[in-house]
């Protein structure tokens, strides 16, 4: 297995995702499902380095992948004034999916799993709505809750099928995806609801350092802690390795010059 | 008035829906105060509860436990009421049952959140129901739904629609869930199979008859009653049953067609409403509510003679007659 396989594999599994849900209108209207590469990777790396894999698995996989279709769905509603046809349809597009996944599972008469997915969504959901509850936390805490809201779903699925020693690369990895994601909005000078919500959270709380300094710092840190985790890992292929440190354009100089900044 | 009624219907159960309501309360508790109170103010608001009712009658064709059968009936209610939430978000409604929705209270992101959480926790509560049949049918109900409503979408403010069309969105968008609760009734509770399909028929006729009387009654009943403008459904470009049987006349094409222009006043809005009233298509539409509700009763004709029977047949005969 080498990364040009992954990439293909990744592939072949996001298109087979797609003949899952595929709904004409949905598409037209509501675009297609938010299917992120990074994601369906974490979801596939258990096969992906050589775990057994079997039909259920990948049928489980695709579920999963098909909820955070969902939720990222009701993420695009605007708070005020959805009321366009392109919204009202990605509400739909969301409960569809949301469908799909329980029907795909109740194919496999999977009870547990739905079990164990839909008390994670219930967590998710309300890990969400704290950004609009005026909840003031901790650093620490709001990291642990974006951290749910990212990976939960994944870790769940991998906890079913007896995957858990991937934990630690879903949670990192999809972290720093979304503090890539809030930097980058920074950067653009847009804010988003979770920043809102650590701006109110920093006076309460007293944080170390403001909020942005914090988010950088956090970013860096857990890119080097990756880095760490993938070079002394015993579980990771090559391969595999390989491919996390692309995806995440981990350079060893990178985690030197941030211990010099230190 | 009506509610009193309803009420009367219940009474046998009255225990059993007194516990199902706590255990509604129980499933929607959730450690986000705002999902909680966002949750309790939509439960409160009230609501017939009659997914949960036909899902205990039918539960009485087979062998009854009430522990059992509410981790049926108190995920059916919690569906429909997730449904509710978003549906208030595609059709930017302001107020159900003379509360302001949660999308009007809040905003529609934490609508789309409360409605993602009381649904996962519908999936977290049936999954005490072991039987994979039970899921293959409520997962295949829930995906239809959705897809009913991406048909009602497409199709709004399209006149041009034959009755087919109608009758489809409909089963989809209500009798559905109503035929999957008097079937999922039977099924957990080990009814055997002639018999949970009579309650599925009879669900589903119940279901289009009712959905037949909403529509009429969002035009012969008053603003007050709905808690919403009279003539809703036809302002939102949703194309009913009374609509359908007047878009052909030339009496009425005109201005059905400026009604969904979105430009009508109040003053227009109402003259239509009472023309409409004032028309055959009412007493048409309740015609053919009244031919499903016969075959409803015709379904249950073959079961066996129970307090359950006489209730559902009462229930339904109040469905098909209901004026609010």
């Amino acid at each position: 297995m080498n990364e040009q396989f992954i990439q293909q594999t990744i592939e072949q599994f996001r298109s087979k995702i797609l003949m899952s849900v595929r709904h004409r209108t949905l598409r037209i209207h509501a675009g297609e499902p938010d299917l992120r590469e990074d994601r369906l990777f974490f979801l596939l790396l258990p096969y992906l380095n050589g775990e057994h894999w079997n039909d259920e698995h990948e049928q489980s996989a695709i579920s999963v992948a098909v909820i955070y279709s969902a939720l990222a769905a009701h993420d695009q509603i605007k708070e005020l004034n959805a009321s366009s046809k392109s919204q009202q349809l990605t509400v739909l597009a969301g409960d569809y999916y949301s469908g799909l996944y329980y029907q795909m599972l109740a194919r496999l008469s999977n009870i547990d799993l739905i079990r164990s997915l839909s008390n994670g969504i219930i967590d998710i959901s309300e890990k969400k709505a704290s950004v609009y509850d005026n909840v003031k936390q901790s650093f620490e805490k709001w990291m642990e809750t974006i951290q749910t809201i990212e990976s939960l779903s994944i870790e769940q699925f991998h906890e079913h099928f007896e995957f858990v020693g991937y934990h630690s690369f879903v949670r990192r990895g999809l972290l720093i995806r979304r503090l890539e994601n809030e930097l980058e909005l920074v950067k653009l000078g847009k804010s988003s609801r979770f920043q809102e919500s650590l701006a109110e959270s920093e006076n309460e709380y007293d944080f170390s350092h403001p909020w942005l300094v914090l988010l950088n710092r956090e970013l860096a840190n857990e890119k080097i802690k990756m880095m760490e985790d993938i070079s002394q890992s015993h579980l990771l292929s090559h391969a595999v390795r390989q491919f996390l440190v692309d995806l995440y354009n981990l350079r060893l100089n990178e985690q030197v010059s941030v211990m010099r900044e230190r | 008035m009506e509610k009193m009624k309803l009420k009367m219907l219940y009474s046998d159960m009255r225990s059993d829906l007194d516990l199902i309501e706590k255990e509604l309360e129980i499933a929607v508790n959730s450690s986000s105060d705002l999902l909680n109170e966002a949750s309790l103010h939509l439960l409160h608001a009230g609501g017939k509860r009659i997914r949960p009712v036909f899902v205990l009658l039918a539960a009485k064709f087979g062998h009854y436990q009430i522990e059992l059968i509410k981790h049926v009936a108190v995920p059916l209610e919690l569906i429909h009421m997730a449904s509710l939430v978003h549906d208030d978000v595609i059709d930017d409604s302001e107020m159900r049952r003379g509360q302001p929705t949660v999308k009007a209270q809040w905003n529609n992101r934490v609508a789309m959140y409360t409605g993602d959480f009381i649904f996962a926790r519908a999936l977290e509560y049936i999954t005490n129901i072991q039987n994979p049949k039970a899921h293959q049918i409520l997962s295949y109900t829930m995906v239809e739904i959705c897809v009913g409503e991406i048909i009602q979408i497409e199709d709004k403010f399209k006149l041009d629609q034959r009755l087919q069309d109608y009758f489809r969105r409909i089963k989809r968008k209500t009798a559905l869930l109503i035929a999957s609760s008097c079937q999922l009734g039977a099924v957990v509770s080990g009814a055997d199979e002639k018999t949970a399909n009579h309650l599925k028929r009879f669900g589903y006729y119940v279901g289009m008859s009712f959905q037949i009387i909403d529509d009429i009654l969002d035009i012969t009943s008053t603003d007050k009653e709905l808690g919403k403008p009279a003539g809703s459904d036809l302002i939102q470009g949703n194309i009913t049953l009374p609509i359908l049987f007047l878009k052909d006349s030339p009496e009425f094409r005109a201005d059905l067609e400026y009604a969904l222009t979105g430009n009508m006043t109040e003053d227009e809005r109402l003259a239509l409403v009472k023309r409409i009233r004032e028309s055959d298509a009412i007493e048409k539409s309740k015609a053919i509510s009244n031919r499903y509700l016969q075959k409803a009763l015709k379904e249950i004709d073959a079961l066996p003679a129970s307090l359950a029977k006489k209730s559902l047949r009462d229930i339904a005969l109040y469905m098909g007659k209901r004026k609010f």
